[in-house]
């Protein structure tokens, strides 16, 4: 196990090397970026101070230098935490996304929750009583959820939220309580709010999970050492839950990894129809300011992270699946 | 209907009466001796900090003879705390509203006379060469520092005139002088009579004074610039510049500069920004009640202006009007009763809500050369259908325009207004034709007269007005007479760097600049005269003059003859000959369409919460005259309740 642990960790660092290239070759690329235009603009002053502001910024970056260099120079920042700075801003890369990770992993979390609590009961339910009312009714809903998109439904439950609950539109707090410290009715006011990102974002995931869950146990159920074990006389529950259903979790903890990106990038555009505190919609508003550090940092922590999830994911598929082998 | 009836009455710009407003706001603003005002009452919110001995009593800090200003229907009530919205949290957004600039003038309710504020008066001498400015005096900074002409003269030696500050040294400043004759004058010398400097000091006289008493903390010729670079690199910041720029931040709770406007700055959050009422406000009501009567301002941040939108159709908002559109007045009709909040419909001041500006000092010297050719601009304005635009996103209320002032100006004509604004896509063929911008390999678009693919892009960031849906509109109208051009949306800061760096093709703005208090100071739709994120109709061009002509490239043709007309009209003191060359700038404007217009006069919705007072059911709207600034946002106050 350890040694395939160790395999795996050696097999990720020529692929985020890979990676970081490729992020570096973004921050360059786009023509007119806001580096760029900022020293264009300072050119055509041309003044003794702009010149001298020009230079610093050039050494800052490296950009007298060949590119191999300012690569080398961007990435061992990088490693140390300076993940730069954020010319649209006016302030270092680091600060602005720790400002925006706690809501953003909250949120994340919550509907992961949320999609783990309504999609195994419902995936194993449909699967044991296959072609029954609830299973077609199931079923529907899921394909709806699969196919509706989530700025869609954000705007669905904004709508319903503030029409049969009064709740305030946007954001995680009710207007009058933003400024207050946190309290019990502050609490309670973040809870009226939040389950509905929670449910935006973790809608399409339970779609498709309840529809893995029930496919893959349908199979497992048409084994035979299920047929023989009912045969033996094991219990009903035990017989469902001890083996077919760890089996069946096998595409899911393959994904789980998934969530770490997830957990750091938010939903985006759920995010920016909402209104949301979190990271989404300031990756996307640096794009569009081409403020390719921050954007840069963005797709580098995020291509990390699906790394590093990845790996977890291995290696609870071996540990849950004995039949995976470490070669 | 009635919302279309209301939107009616408010459009196309006719003028709102005088009576809608209080007598005493057309007049200078008497103080409390001259009314027999003797006591002075503050908010209890102050009183208990008085008693706790945090703060001077409030006859202490008021000066000794406050100005005092008449509230729109009654005397308020102290208290209560504003909710607005942001997109954030480093600015007040709309909270702006409430919280308005004080310059030492002030602009008329009607938006055409200048007034004293913070200064009584002011005097022109020399020929026009020596304005001299008198301040009242007593009145301090939210910090208790005592405000007087040297905060004048710390802006123009220390900030001004340091070259890491401001690089370029432009005209009339590179030329000028700035001098305090005694603690409450100050004396303004330029080389050349300066006429519009009374309207400059009405609109934005504050950012002629800085709070000399806490910058110099800052400013290197007071610490050594070794410590500054230092404290500049640890606290985040590029250089001491940077860092100078941020201390003067009014929005930050970590820094606090001083300010002199009704609020300021206590708290700050990932998702808000608090601001409370400044103590030292020196105005007061007819009764001696010291303003503003509302407490607290609340500016939350949401993710962009269709949730700002959301936010005050639903009553979430106290106030709201800095992103809203005329289209959306059937929506704020609609939740009116049950959100409790009223649709206030204003005039906007802007000439044109899309001012649509290609580049002729662009770059790309085969663009520049179509671009600079007055058949293609004119091709580009008869190709567009107004009428559609009016129709579909203003309900038929606004104006078809070209780009120019708005008809309450002195410097209006109608034929300014009409200028190639007909729906005309066979002349606008005929014109590209006739220049050789051709469809030359049959793939349905034109091309260059060389041959070449012409790919224009025009930049633009969504602010105030419907640009992007009068986009649309129109790159589908240039689509018919064979011109593909590409939108491409920016955030602000981006369009800034690169509208000032003269990179973009093609940008738009709203022509705001349109009345007689900003077109004669800074006509910079029709004369190459700034260079700022909002124009790139010439930045190379306009370069040139503010550099006197060391950098940047001379301007050519008729728009040379409009920057030496307005420069004779900047430094002229004879009124009629004033009002001669800014309708030539205008003319030429008609004539050469530096920039061209689509719809303007617009009606302009206000969504006022039930439990807000005091605010004018009609106003102008629009940066000329700061959106409520004449109309006394300091008096408006929150009744308890829903009001």
């Amino acid at each position: 196990m350890i040694r395939f642990i160790l395999r795996r960790v050696l097999g990720m660092i020529p692929t985020l090397l890979v990676i970081s290239v490729i992020t570096f070759a973004l921050i360059q690329l786009p023509p007119g970026d806001f580096l760029t235009s900022q020293l264009e603009q300072l050119q055509q002053q041309g003044e003794q101070i702009s010149e001298e502001r020009i230079a610093a910024l050039r050494a800052r970056y490296g950009l007298n230098q060949p590119v191999t260099v300012q690569y080398f120079k961007w990435i061992t920042r990088f490693v140390q935490g300076d993940m730069g700075y954020s010319f649209e801003w006016n302030r270092p890369v680091n600060e602005l996304i720790w400002d925006r990770l706690g809501y953003t992993v909250v949120i994340a979390l919550g509907s992961l929750i949320f999609t783990w609590i309504v999609a195994f009961p419902i995936g194993i339910y449909s699967a044991l009583r296959q072609y029954s009312l609830a299973d077609y009714t199931f079923t529907t809903i899921g394909f709806l959820g699969l196919s509706t998109p989530s700025f869609l439904l954000a705007m669905v439950l904004m709508y319903l939220g503030y029409e049969w609950f009064g709740v305030s539109v946007g954001g995680l707090f009710s207007p009058e309580l933003v400024a207050e410290p946190w309290s019990w009715a502050k609490f309670v006011d973040l809870l009226r709010h939040i389950w509905i990102p929670m449910v935006v974002v973790g809608m399409a995931g339970t779609a498709g999970l309840i529809r893995v869950m029930r496919a893959n146990l349908l199979d497992e159920l048409q084994k035979p050492y299920v047929i023989t074990a009912r045969a033996k006389g094991v219990g009903p529950v035990k017989l469902v839950l001890k083996y077919p259903v760890r089996i069946a979790l096998n595409p899911f903890i393959s994904t789980v990894g998934w969530m770490l990106p997830m957990l750091f990038s938010g939903s985006t555009i759920a995010a920016v129809v909402l209104s949301l505190p979190t990271t989404g919609p300031l990756l996307l508003r640096a794009l569009m300011s081409q403020d390719m550090y921050l954007a840069g940092s963005f797709i580098m922590i995020l291509s990390t992270l699906t790394v590093i999830g990845t790996l977890i994911s291995d290696i609870l598929l071996a540990w849950i699946d004995p039949r995976i082998r470490y070669e | 209907m009635g919302v279309l009836i209301a939107a009616a009455r408010a459009g196309a710009g006719e003028g709102i009466p005088p009576e809608t407003w209080p007598k005493s706001w057309f007049e200078p603003p008497k103080t409390a001796s001259q009314l027999g005002i003797t006591k002075f009452h503050e908010s209890p919110m102050l009183a208990r900090e008085v008693a706790a001995g945090k703060l001077p009593p409030v006859e202490r800090r008021l000066p000794a003879d406050p100005i005092v200003v008449r509230p729109l229907k009654r005397i308020g009530r102290y208290g209560g705390t504003a909710i607005v919205f942001t997109t954030v949290n480093t600015s007040l957004g709309e909270g702006g509203i409430l919280n308005n600039v004080e310059p030492p003038l002030r602009i008329g309710p009607e938006v055409r006379r200048t007034l004293p504020n913070y200064a009584h008066k002011w005097e022109y001498s020399s020929g026009g060469r020596v304005l001299t400015l008198h301040l009242r005096k007593g009145i301090r900074w939210s910090d208790g520092h005592p405000h007087t002409a040297a905060d004048y003269v710390f802006w123009f030696e220390k900030i001004q005139r340091n070259k890491d500050i401001t690089p370029i040294q432009s005209p009339p400043w590179d030329t000028a002088g700035v001098t305090a004759i005694d603690e409450y004058t100050v004396r303004f010398e330029f080389a050349k009579p300066n006429p519009f400097f009374v309207k400059e000091l009405a609109h934005h006289g504050h950012y002629y004074c800085r709070p000399g008493h806490f910058l110099k903390q800052f400013h290197p010729d007071f610490v050594s610039k070794e410590k500054l670079e230092r404290d500049a690199r640890e606290q985040g910041f590029q250089d001491w510049v940077a860092y100078f720029g941020q201390m003067q931040s009014t929005n930050d709770p970590e820094v606090s500069c001083p300010s002199l406007f009704p609020y300021v700055v206590r708290q700050q959050g990932l998702n808000l920004l608090l601001f409370e009422r400044n103590p030292y406000y020196p105005k007061v009501d007819p009764q001696g009640n010291q303003l503003p009567y509302i407490d607290r301002i609340q500016a939350l941040v949401v993710q962009n202006r269709e949730m700002m939108t959301a936010k005050a159709c639903t009553g979430q908002a106290t106030i709201a009007g800095t992103q809203t559109e005329t289209s959306d007045i059937p929506l704020f009709k609609r939740g009116e009763r049950k959100c409790g909040y009223r649709t206030y419909i204003w005039n906007r001041l802007h000439g044109v809500d899309v001012a649509i500006q290609p580049n002729l000092t662009c770059q790309d010297l085969g663009l520049r050369a179509i671009f600079r050719d007055v058949r293609f601009r004119r091709a580009l304005s008869l190709a567009i259908d107004r009428t559609e635009i009016n129709q579909m996103l203003y309900f038929g209320h606004a104006t078809p325009r070209q780009t120019t002032v708005i008809p309450s100006s002195r410097f209006y004509e109608p034929r300014f207004a009409q200028a190639y604004i007909q729906h005309d896509p066979a002349e606008a063929r005929r014109l590209l034709d006739e220049m050789g911008v051709v469809d030359r390999d049959g793939d349905g678009r034109r091309d260059r007269p060389d041959g070449e693919p012409l790919n224009i892009t025009l930049e633009w960031t969504p602010m105030e007005t419907p640009k992007g849906p009068t986009m649309e509109l129109v790159v589908e109208h240039w689509r018919a007479v064979g011109l593909d051009i590409r939108l491409k949306q920016l955030t602000g800061g981006l369009q800034s760097e690169r509208a000032r760096a003269n990179l973009m093709h093609m940008t738009l703005w709203h022509a705001d600049r349109s009345t007689d208090i900003l077109f004669p100071p800074e006509p910079f739709w029709f004369v190459p005269m700034r260079r700022q994120w909002e124009v790139s109709i010439w930045p190379a061009w306009a370069l040139w003059y503010l550099t006197n002509g060391t950098k940047g490239e001379e301007p050519t043709g008729k728009a040379r003859d409009v920057l030496d007309a307005w420069i004779e009209m900047r430094t002229c003191m004879d009124d009629d000959r004033r009002l001669e060359l800014g309708k030539s700038i205008l003319a030429a404007q008609a004539d050469q369409l530096w920039t061209i217009g689509t719809v303007g006069l617009a009606p302009h919705p206000l969504v006022v919460k039930n439990n807000l007072h005091n605010v004018p059911e009609r106003g102008y709207w629009g940066w000329d005259n700061r959106w409520s600034f004449p109309y006394h946002p300091e008096t408006w106050y929150m009744s308890e309740g829903d009001g």
